[in-house]
């Protein structure tokens, strides 16, 4: 009952025997065949659970991203001394505010910000060229990018900001659809800690949500939420951008 | 960390497998996700310790097992509802049943095991690791991972035979 085919068991000396011995009782090689066909279609299942899309390139990015070289570390060092200085300011920028802090209200932030003028930190089509960029902000960098979004949009940039304290990196894509100005963007990538807001989504599916003229689906890969908004459509314009549905 | 041992290598070799326990044990694609990629931060940082390439399999399941364990003893406990005794006799399921099922269904069932079963029984049919090497991940001696094996592939299969025939007769009564 605990042998397992097409596995190690086969070389194994405690199944040798009764190996042996359903090869040569036609009842028992039965019995034995059809074990083998139960746990080959149970295994099946098991096999079948997917993993996320882009969850092996989050694993490494993060482990690229926490690697600090010895060289760096002194800098950090000093640093640290200014950092210091800079603590009363930051608790300052934790004071309660008096809005709810829900994922509904980080996410109207950002696509407020999206559709008012901003300034790009850095203005390139190169994606590697603004992780680089976000990485050298010390903005969030460890992202995994869908792939039908580098696929089927075209970069224009990158900003690092900040919700609530919290670091947000936004990218900037245009989609493919006329704009009045060429040189904008029409599509907004915003990454954050998966702890922006207790509320945020948990999936890694895609749950969209429309508001104040502007599309947008949220998921979340491992410690990473994203969200990616649009002027330009609505959400089946949205989904050529998004990652591959997991399968079941 | 010697050849082959790389950190890329090892997440490329490793990590679908690794989400498939933690799945398995989980059933939440979150908890999955956040075991994962723990195991790997601890392989990140304490992986050169191991002398033997041979053992990272067996290095990686075991971790990712005792951060299981750790976050169910940090969580509430819920009933556990005793599944009745079963007979030694196994139930007659048949491979057509099961391929009828989709995952979710079987890893449901799973989740009607005893709790005490259901990573030996996700290890026998997830993954081809000797009796030995599983023994070392659930850290317990070999005879009592067999023996738990064998009630949890039993209470599973019986599971997975009576709600066929729940379905059954469902649909006769349709």
């Amino acid at each position: 009952m605990l042998y397992r085919p097409e596995t190690a068991d086969a070389t194994d000396a405690g199944f040798t025997e009764a190996l042996a011995l359903c090869e040569r009782e036609p009842e028992l090689k039965a019995w034995f065949a059809a074990h083998c066909a139960l746990y080959a279609a149970i295994r099946a299942k098991f096999k079948q659970v997917a993993v996320p899309e882009g969850f092996k390139e989050q694993i490494i990015a993060e482990r690229q991203a926490h690697t600090t070289p010895l060289w760096q570390r002194a800098v950090l060092a000093v640093g640290a001394v200014a950092a210091a200085v800079l603590v009363v300011f930051t608790i300052q920028q934790h004071l309660p505010y008096h809005e709810p802090q829900n994922f509904a209200v980080y996410r109207s932030y950002m696509g407020g910000i999206a559709q008012r003028a901003y300034g790009m930190d850095t203005n390139t089509s190169n994606l590697d060229y603004i992780r680089t960029s976000l990485s050298q902000s010390h903005a969030i960098a460890d992202y995994v990018l869908p792939k039908n979004l580098q696929k089927n949009a075209k970069a224009t940039g990158c900003v690092a900001t900040t919700w609530r304290g919290r670091e947000v990196s936004m990218i900037c894509f245009q989609s493919g659809r006329p704009l009045p100005n060429p040189s904008s963007s029409d599509l907004w990538l915003f990454i954050s800690d998966s702890t922006i807001a207790k509320d945020a989504p948990r999936k890694s599916t895609p749950a969209f949500e429309t508001s104040n003229g502007l599309t947008s689906a949220s998921w979340t890969i491992g410690n990473r939420t994203y969200i990616l908004a649009t002027t330009s459509g609505d959400e089946k314009f949205l989904e050529k951008f998004l990652p591959e549905k997991a399968v079941l | 960390m010697g050849p082959g041992l790389n950190f890329e290598s090892v997440v490329e070799r490793f990590y679908e497998p690794l989400y498939q326990f933690a799945f398995s044990l989980t059933r939440s694609e979150a908890d999955a996700c956040d075991l994962t990629q723990q195991t790997f931060y601890v392989w990140a940082t304490k992986g050169h310790q191991l002398r033997d390439p041979t053992k990272v399999k067996t290095w990686l399941f075991t971790t990712l097992h005792r951060a299981f364990l750790e976050s169910r003893r940090r969580q509430v406990r819920f009933p556990h509802y005793e599944l009745e005794e079963v007979p030694l006799d196994l139930p007659t399921l048949s491979p057509a049943t099961v391929n009828q099922l989709d995952s979710a269904q079987v890893l449901q069932a799973l989740t009607q095991v005893d709790e005490i079963y259901q990573a030996p029984v996700a290890l026998f049919y997830l993954e081809d690791c000797a009796y030995k090497e599983i023994a070392e991940i659930l850290a317990v001696p070999i005879g009592t991972v067999k023996s738990r094996m064998a009630r949890g592939i039993a209470q599973l299969q019986s599971i997975l035979t009576q709600g066929e025939r729940e379905s059954r007769r469902e649909r006769q009564n349709d």
